[in-house]
């Protein structure tokens, strides 16, 4: 689950905190199903969810999920960046195109082939983890002769085997204050002993804590021990790169440093590529692993070296150099209208858009008035034109418009009534994608301002990104607000303080956060709807919350929990796309985008994109 | 001399102290981010924020704070940890600090060369068409804001989007790496900030000569034979040449301080001025402190430097 | 500052050369200088006709806008935007194109004159009345008002202007503003870090004019007359500072325009979506490659003002000062 300044590599919700929230078991197989959003699962050789005004844009440019036949071997592929990772440490990453890295360095227990959104697949494991006791142990066997690359910054590295007790350090020393992992508190929550090894990690954060529920019968198996049946979350979250193999007796002397580890900078890694050199906000080189088995797990790697080049800030002009040049892809910029335009009318053949898994709203502060009044909210929303909200992101390149809050490709979404959004009398208010200022104006009428537009106070305060596309949609937010006759005071600043001292702020909320929005971790309801609607997040961690509506509807609060337990996929479904609507009826925030991920490259590069995270896949793309 | 010079040198750091406790209490109430949370990072509860705080020095009253800040900067040169960049800020400076050099530099070569030169030869042809052109076209560029005149340059200039694609653009300091092409990226950025202020030291120049070339021992130097271009060159220029003096040390200390923040924003050159400002969107409080105190520093030392050549050259105004 | 007019920083010869005017040609009113020298000056004129127009255009912004047929500044047009909402260029519905959220560029060129203007004459007028009192004081108290006076210059020097401005601006721009709400966000703050950051510059000119006036005859035989110091400083000293004081105004106003321009195109100055034309010169910049119109147009209005205010300021100065006239 990530917030949208995920994205952006700024801030995460404080885990940690909502520890008690963890996904519930989906059921025994690995093949949970999804609604007809993606064809995730299958082996299509590209990817157009269907629904109406999603898919015809996407059917243009559509991206390749597969190795194509005739992909060559060799060839050096670089790609453009504007910045950095967040961590180059696999155990502390959390930013979506750092993934695209650790998806070609690193090992996990398991992997996500690109064509594969259901559910991931053995990738260090020898084969799929047997699940006993109940859905609370999860075992696993480790392929044997895995080796370790030549370390990161010179010296003899490690030279053994991986053994199943590197597993287990890499995920301790994600304990560590030195090694910020972010996910670690969520998605392990019901691992045993856990609890005891935060404890022992406060006495001494030098040494990464021993977690009783991992345990090691012999160096190629690994038991993992749940206090509840979460198993199939627990295996979801063995696929991120926190899991991907790290030898204590190697590590031990870097993740003693304090206040952070230097692990980072001495990594030694197991995938098909390996970090060879890495210069913070300058570059990141990639060879090949001379110490891999060609054919050991899925990833072909094509390509012969990667280099990452940082600094582009401009991203028109980095994707005009990549459209126009050799070799190229991007990395992590999105890209603005211009530069969409340019691709595709001059390049369309080297343009691919994926469902991003997430969605964009502007949220309204429902505990302060205005906002505290329903058919208030249901004014705004109905008065909002959402086109021209999308035209500050590019248009119909950008995505799809939003009518609920659950995106295409996610299980949930069709339920909620897909492309249309949910229909009956009571949605009226969202049913005209343009804006409808006549049943605005009814709806404010409903509220109490006989005019149809606010009068007495009406000065609200929003606060937004003060560099576009995000300024630029609060001027179109603010000017829409301006029509039903509300003063708004607009506070634009940089995009981190939005959320550390205003929006994600529960005191200091103002009534309107135009430029939040949600992606998703995994393709589960859950992951897009629970934290950023459900009223625990907001006492969770008051000055780091996620439900920027502040919504706290018993009702759906119940009907949250209660999902979460759902075990068949079919029912988990129709579930939170139920949930999805009764959050719209409750009119608690503008959706207005279900994005498109974008990812250029130049003309002699087949890229192949990963459906798991939208980025391409650095193993699987290849030169002509 | 010498006492005026301990004089002005002690009022300089008076100044600095001055300059960097205001600065320190501006961004002391800025209702800006809270730098401990930016250094808590992404997981950081409550409790963290707090120690986080405790442990930066955040939570002492605010002029043990700076007593603190200045003890590391003039005994240990340190100028603290940058909450945003997670760098030393003396390193995140320095780092920074060539880029504005260059640009600085390269600018200051340009300016004086063509703003003194069309300034001594506009106060020579006095009234002639070269003289009205220049000093029309120099008020031209001055009234043009540097940013749009960067702008419009790049798009007649710039190799990559430009109508005449001549020049390297924008972000092509950041992407040099040789010394020819980090050159070749300046050439743009030079000329747009050369430009405004060549005009106005053209504008100053011939000012400063022709009150100098009206003055009695032009008169003499010319009733006694010499060439005129050995009284101009001679006598003229060099007396003219002293206002400027003090104009260039104001300058280039305000340059280098952050005042080409316009030409690094839209040539996209990471330079101190960039930094400033983005630090100051952050609230990053010890790189704006730290850029600050450079800053006033440059702008003390060359300030300093042009009084004390001034006062050399002319000894009346040692005691005012 | 330094990227402005020269004239700002009045040095010791040009303090000089007004210094001449109080004595020798107390006869000839300003006014009656300004119109021989205006009639000389094309240029000058030029200017002055073209400031009349743009002053009586922002007044009358509104029907400027309708006689054109322009749709006013505020209104995004969706169907000036192409799919990708990437904004279209002029047209015959909009004569100068629109901006990136489809509001139509004339409109909003009109209309930031208003600003632009405003902010100019607001902020000239309150900086040089803070400067001359500041000045005035220090050069005829002398003494201890007059060292702290002066190191107070000295040392706000010192003080990187930008940041004193960005700083100001970004503390002031929410909410009530500051000063208990006395410098509220856009317009107003703008002119506060104009006033704050420049008041030095007014300041020092005028001390030095008044520490040379005061010692001369005329001052001294007024004293002699046992006039008391308000008397003096009105009817001795300030008819004399007319000159300075209109000098640096006339040549402080085009500082300003491209002071708030800057500013607007930092994103410090007036903010969104009231229009400024550094504002929509910011807005225009990452696309000015193949969106050329909204970057071009506000730049011609702020060149175009700049350079009349600079040619009238020109002209009021060389009309002030005799001794290059002369030659």
């Amino acid at each position: 689950m990530g917030s949208r300044s995920r994205l952006l590599g700024v801030l995460v919700p404080g885990l940690l905190a909502i520890s008690s929230i963890g996904l519930a078991a989906c059921g025994g197989s690995s093949n949970s199903s999804n609604s007809a959003g993606s064809s995730g699962g299958g082996s299509s050789s590209s990817s157009a969810p269907s629904g109406s005004n999603v898919s015809s844009e996407l059917a243009k440019f559509p991206a390749v999920v597969t190795a194509p036949a005739a992909a060559k071997k060799g060839g050096t592929l670089s790609v453009i960046a504007d910045g950095d990772v967040d961590y180059i440490d696999p155990g502390a990453a959390y930013y979506q195109p750092t993934y695209m890295i650790d998806l070609a360095v690193d090992s996990p227990l398991m992997g996500w082939p690109p064509n594969d959104t259901a559910a991931p697949v053995p990738l260090l494991a020898s084969a799929a983890p047997t699940i006993t006791n109940s859905g609370k142990t999860i075992t696993f066997h480790i392929k044997p002769n895995v080796h370790y690359s030549p370390p990161l910054g010179g010296g003899t590295g490690w030279t053994k085997p991986v053994v199943s007790q590197d597993v287990k350090y890499a995920i301790e020393r994600g304990l560590l204050p030195g090694v910020p992992n972010g996910y670690l508190g969520l998605y392990f929550a019901d691992l045993q002993g856990l609890s005891q090894a935060q404890a022992a990690v406060k006495k001494d954060p030098t040494k990464a804590p021993d977690i009783s529920g991992i345990t090691t019968p012999n160096s190629s198996t690994i038991v993992f021990t749940l206090t509840k049946p979460s198993s199939i979350g627990v295996i979801d979250a063995l696929s991120l790169p926190l899991s991907s193999p790290v030898p204590q007796a190697y590590a031990a002397k870097y993740d003693s440093k304090t206040p952070s580890s230097t692990y980072g900078a001495h990594q030694i890694d197991v995938g098909p590529y390996y970090i060879s050199s890495y210069q913070a906000g300058k570059q990141i080189t990639l060879l090949r692993n001379p110490n891999y088995t060609a054919g050991s797990d899925f990833r072909p790697a094509f390509v012969d070296k990667v280099a990452v080049q940082e600094g582009f800030a401009d991203t028109n002009s980095a994707i005009s150099k990549i459209l126009t040049g050799s070799d190229m892809i991007n990395f992590d910029f999105s890209a603005t209208g211009e530069s969409l335009k340019l691709a595709a009318t001059k390049y369309p053949k080297q343009l691919t858009l994926t469902p991003a898994g997430g969605n964009r709203f502007v949220a309204l502060n429902t505990q302060k008035p205005p906002f505290n009044n329903i058919n208030v909210r249901k004014a705004v929303i109905a008065a909002s034109d959402r086109d021209a909200l999308r035209n500050t992101r590019g248009g119909v390149l950008a995505g799809g418009l939003a009518t609920h809050f659950i995106p295409p490709g996610i299980p949930g979404y069709q339920q909620a009534g897909g492309a249309a959004g949910p229909s009956g009398a009571q949605f009226d208010f969202i049913q005209h994608p343009t804006g409808d200022m006549a049943l605005a104006e009814s709806y404010m009428k409903k509220a109490g301002y006989s005019s149809g537009k606010c009068t007495g106070n009406c000065t609200i305060t929003m606060v937004s990104g003060n560099v576009p596309p995000a300024s630029d949609t609060a001027q179109v937010v603010k000017a829409q607000l301006s029509q039903l006759g509300f003063n708004v005071q607009l506070h634009p600043v940089e995009q981190a303080v939005m959320y550390t001292k205003f929006c994600s702020v529960v005191a200091n909320e103002p009534n309107v956060c135009p430029n939040v929005g949600w992606i998703k971790d995994f393709n589960d309801g859950q992951a897009m709807i629970d934290i950023p609607f459900n009223g625990g997040t907001i006492t969770a961690s008051p000055t780091n919350n996620s439900n920027w509506p502040q919504l706290n509807n018993p009702t759906i609060n119940a009907a949250l929990a209660a999902a979460k337990l759902i075990v068949d996929p079919t029912a988990r479904a129709a579930a939170y796309g139920k949930i999805d609507d009764e959050i719209m009826a409750q009119a608690p925030a503008i959706p207005w985008l279900w994005d498109y991920e974008a990812n250029v490259s130049s003309s002699d590069v087949l890229p192949v994109i990963n459906e798991f995270n939208g980025l391409t896949d650095l193993a699987f793309t290849s030169i002509k | 001399m010498g006492r005026y010079i301990i004089r002005r040198i002690l009022w300089g750091i008076a100044m600095l102290f001055i300059v960097s406790a205001v600065v320190f209490l501006i961004f002391y109430v800025l209702p800006s981010a809270d730098p401990a949370v930016l250094r808590a990072g992404r997981n950081a509860g409550p409790q963290q924020i707090a120690e986080i705080r405790h442990s930066l020095g955040l939570d002492k009253p605010i002029y043990a704070q700076y007593v603190t800040y200045m003890g590391q900067v003039f005994l240990h040169f340190n100028f603290g940890f940058s909450y945003q960049y997670n760098v030393p800020v003396r390193q995140l400076i320095f780092s920074r600090l060539p880029a504005t050099v260059w640009l600085v530099t390269g600018a200051v070569i340009i300016w004086l060369g063509i703003g003194l030169s069309v300034g001594i030869i506009s106060a020579i042809r006095r009234r002639s068409l070269i003289d009205r052109a220049s000093m029309t076209g120099s008020l031209a560029l001055i009234s043009a804001p540097v940013f749009w005149l960067g702008l419009v340059s790049l798009y007649l200039f710039a190799d990559d989007i430009g109508v005449w694609k001549i020049f390297p653009g924008q972000g092509s300091y950041a992407a040099a790496s040789t010394f020819p092409q980090k050159f070749a990226s300046m050439i743009l950025p030079w000329l747009v900030l050369a430009a405004a202020t060549s005009a106005v030291y053209a504008r100053y120049m011939r000012a400063s000569m022709i009150d100098t070339m009206s003055e009695d021992y032009i008169r003499t130097a010319r009733a006694k034979g010499l060439p005129e271009r050995t009284v101009i060159r001679r006598h003229a220029v060099r007396s003219a040449i002293t206002p400027i003096v003090t104009l260039v040390g104001l300058d280039v200390g305000t340059l280098l301080a952050g005042n080409a923040i316009l030409t690094e924003t839209v040539f996209n050159i990471p330079g101190v001025g960039r930094l400033l400002y983005n630090a100051i969107n952050v609230s990053d409080l010890t790189t704006i402190q730290g850029i600050t105190l450079f800053g006033a520093f440059f702008i003390v030392f060359f300030n300093l430097v042009v009084d004390i050549g001034y006062a050399y050259l002319d000894p009346r105004v040692r005691y005012s | 500052m330094s990227v402005g007019t020269p004239d700002l920083l009045l040095d010791e010869t040009e303090v000089g050369a007004v210094d001449l005017v109080s004595d020798e040609i107390a006869a000839r009113s300003p006014w009656e200088l300004f119109a021989r020298r205006f009639r000389e000056d094309k240029f000058a004129l030029a200017g002055l006709i073209f400031l009349t127009l743009l002053i009586l255009v922002a007044i009358f912004a509104p029907l400027v806008c309708k006689l054109v047929g322009a749709p006013g500044p505020y209104f995004a047009d969706q169907n000036a935007l192409d799919v990708f909402g990437q904004p279209t260029g002029p047209s015959s519905a909009h004569i100068f194109g629109v901006d990136q959220l489809g509001r139509d560029v004339f409109s909003r060129v009109v209309y930031g004159a208003r600003v632009s203007l405003l902010v100019a004459f607001v902020s000239t007028f309150l900086t040089t009345i803070f400067g001359v009192f500041c000045g005035l004081f220090a050069g005829f108290y002398r003494g201890w008002i007059d060292t702290l006076i002066s190191r107070t210059i000295d040392a706000w020097l010192a003080i990187p202007y930008l940041l004193l401005a960005i700083g100001l601006a970004s503390a002031c721009s929410f909410g009530n503003g500051c000063v208990g709400g006395l410098i509220k966000p856009g317009v107003p703050v703008v002119i506060a870090v104009v006033a704050l950051t420049s008041w030095t510059y007014p300041a020092r000119i005028i001390r030095g004019q008044v520490l040379s006036i005061r010692e001369k005859e005329f001052v001294e035989a007024s004293r002699s007359l046992g006039a008391s110091n308000f008397r003096i400083i009105v009817k001795e000293l300030l008819p004399n500072l007319t000159a300075p004081i209109i000098v640096f105004a006339s040549t402080f106003l085009p500082t300003v325009i491209l002071f708030e321009a800057a500013l607007s195109f930092l994103g410090v100055g007036v903010q969104p979506p009231t229009p400024s034309w550094g504002q929509m010169i910011s807005d225009a910049s990452p696309n000015i490659a193949t969106q050329w119109w909204y970057m071009l147009f506000p730049g011609l209005a702020l060149l175009f003002t700049a350079l009349a205010f600079n040619f009238v300021g020109d002209a009021m100065t060389d009309a002030l000062n005799p001794r290059a006239r002369k030659r």
